[in-house]
């Protein structure tokens, strides 16, 4: 007799089974007797957060994942000092912290110097970090490298590194120019 | 090993076909020293939509295609604008200070005073997003280069919602995962996902149940990783989870011929019998047939006819069609015979 669950290897043994409310039993195969013998009456375990028979999940985890339990760990942070001050308003929009803390929206950019501290709690439930990686625009680039120029400038000079300043007064002058040019491309405009 | 590597080559690793169904890059961008668009007055929000507007019509995919105000527009142009993924709901509701514009040919828009000041689009009808990055990415350096964006150096791109923060990028695949549905492993999937910081969304986004089967996945976190890093990631995913519907397809076929075949069966029926159709339903009994004649069940039909009436069969195209507005009932009725009409020389094969 073929084995009633695969249909391919002869049936070695009979296992209990729930048919229809009914017990009942269902002749198997070596292979198909540990997939049917499980009592079918108990209720199905709740879901485990790694389900073990069905291997798709285990791949889906088995690829290079971020560290989501510790997204996890932190959602479960309470919120602190941050609890307190609902009344503080943005000067820019108006936003209260009160409004902010129920709709989880800003109002403008000046929220987010604001509330910085809420903006922190807001960022270790919903992001994976709190630090922008990705790209910038050229505008911010350049300020960036400016502001950057300008602390080494300083240094130099405290330090009497005159040759160095200089050459950094230089790079910062062409870096200004660029700024106030603006270096726009034509490409794709109409 | 190295985290986040590019796939070598993704694209054959996403090439299963009829399993996914487009892509989307949506990139969210605000205004330096302007309210975001939740909090703005009108008379504030209609300068910055006119501003947005008018640079927006100065960049070459938009000045040969068209920029429509909300408050102008008819409810079945924003229909059809929604259905066909270029405006979202959240614009349709924007009256005086919403406004989008759209390509020629359809695959990119801009929202204007959306949930943010900007909301830049690019679709595309297969699971090419390094191409569709690449798009959007062109004309937010465009966008840039003429506004000045609120951009914070820890931050970066500064958006009304903090889901949003950073990079502002959300990319998303749409997949066909009934054979997923079939076996009864899609809410395993979905589990995985959520775990590894996907949303699974059904085919409008956000709050919408899916019909047809079709499901979007798409990044949560948009801060704390480049934007390559993300659209790798997804890639990774998308393609695990599509080899996965693939192996739920061939075992349905290979083990359970008989369940395909009844499902493929009872929806060329109903699709050959109804006499009212709602749209979800529709999308529900085509999605079935579509893969019916991925497995050479279905004879006298392409996948590509069927892909058109899943568009051809959503309210706004009705309306089209019917050249005017028509009723739910009306609707249904009109699906219901163009349905009839289009299975006439459809067959089953075994």
């Amino acid at each position: 007799m073929k084995c009633e669950r695969c249909q391919i290897n002869e049936a070695t043994r009979a296992v209990a089974v729930e048919k229809d409310g009914h017990a009942s039993e269902l002749f198997v195969c070596d292979n198909c007797a540990g997939k049917t013998s499980r009592p079918s009456t108990a209720k199905p375990a709740p879901m485990p957060e790694l389900p073990g028979p069905i291997s798709l999940t285990d791949i889906l985890f088995s690829l290079d994942k971020p560290d989501t339990s510790k997204a996890d760990h932190k959602s479960g942070r309470k919120r602190g000092s941050a609890r307190n001050n609902k009344k503080l308003a943005c000067s820019k929009c108006g936003m209260t912290r009160e409004a902010l803390l129920e709709t989880r929206r800003f109002g403008c950019a000046k929220c987010y110097e604001t509330f910085a501290a809420d903006v922190q709690l807001f960022l270790q439930e919903m992001q994976f970090g709190d630090v922008h990686v990705g790209r910038a625009p050229v505008k911010a680039v350049l300020q960036r490298r400016l502001a950057d120029l300008r602390t080494s400038l300083a240094e130099a000079i405290a330090t009497q590194r005159f040759d160095e300043a200089a050459k950094l007064r230089d790079e910062l002058k062409t870096l200004a120019g660029e700024q106030s040019g603006g270096g726009e491309s034509p490409d794709g405009e109409a | 090993m190295e985290k986040h590597s590019p796939l070598p080559d993704w694209r054959s690793r996403l090439a299963f076909p009829g399993i996914v169904a487009s892509c989307r890059v949506r990139l969210a961008r605000n205004l330096q020293g302007e309210r975001f668009p939740d909090s703005i007055q009108e008379t504030e929000g209609r300068r910055v939509r006119d501003r947005i507007c008018y640079t927006l019509a100065t960049l070459k995919p938009f000045s040969q295609g068209e920029i429509i105000l909300v408050d102008g527009a008819s409810q079945s142009r924003i229909m059809d604008l929604r259905e066909a993924h270029l405006a979202s709901k959240e614009l349709a509701e924007r009256g005086a200070i919403g406004a989008i514009a759209v390509a020629e040919d359809r695959s990119m828009s801009v929202m204007v005073n959306e949930e943010d000041h900007l909301r830049i689009q690019v679709l595309r009808p297969d699971a090419d997003l390094q191409s569709a990055w690449r798009e959007a990415c062109a004309i937010d350096c465009l966008l840039e280069s003429k506004l000045d964006y609120a951009y914070h150096q820890t931050y970066g791109y500064l958006t009304a919602c903090p889901t949003n923060v950073g990079t502002g990028l959300r990319v998303s695949i749409m997949l066909h995962l009934l054979g997923l549905g079939l076996t009864d492993e899609i809410e395993q999937i979905f589990k995985a996902l959520d775990r590894l910081g996907f949303a699974v969304r059904g085919i409008w986004g956000e709050g919408s149940e899916a019909a047809g089967h079709l499901y979007q996945i798409s990044n949560q976190q948009t801060l704390g990783e480049t934007e390559q890093e993300i659209i790798d990631r997804l890639y990774n995913c998308v393609g695990e989870t599509a080899r996965q519907e693939q192996n739920a397809r061939m075992r349905l076929v290979e083990d359970q011929p008989d369940v395909i075949m009844d499902c493929v069966a009872r929806a060329l029926a109903i699709l050959r019998s109804a006499r009212v159709l709602r749209s979800d339903e529709a999308l529900d009994l085509l999605s079935a047939l579509r893969m019916g004649v991925e497995a050479g069940l279905v004879g006298n039909l392409e996948p590509a006819v069927i892909d058109y009436w899943m568009k051809a069969v959503l309210p706004g195209h009705m309306e089209k069609l019917a050249k005017g507005l028509l009723e739910t009932r009306a609707r249904d009725r009109m699906r219901a015979e163009l349905m009839r009409r289009a299975m006439t020389e459809v067959q089953l094969i075994g």
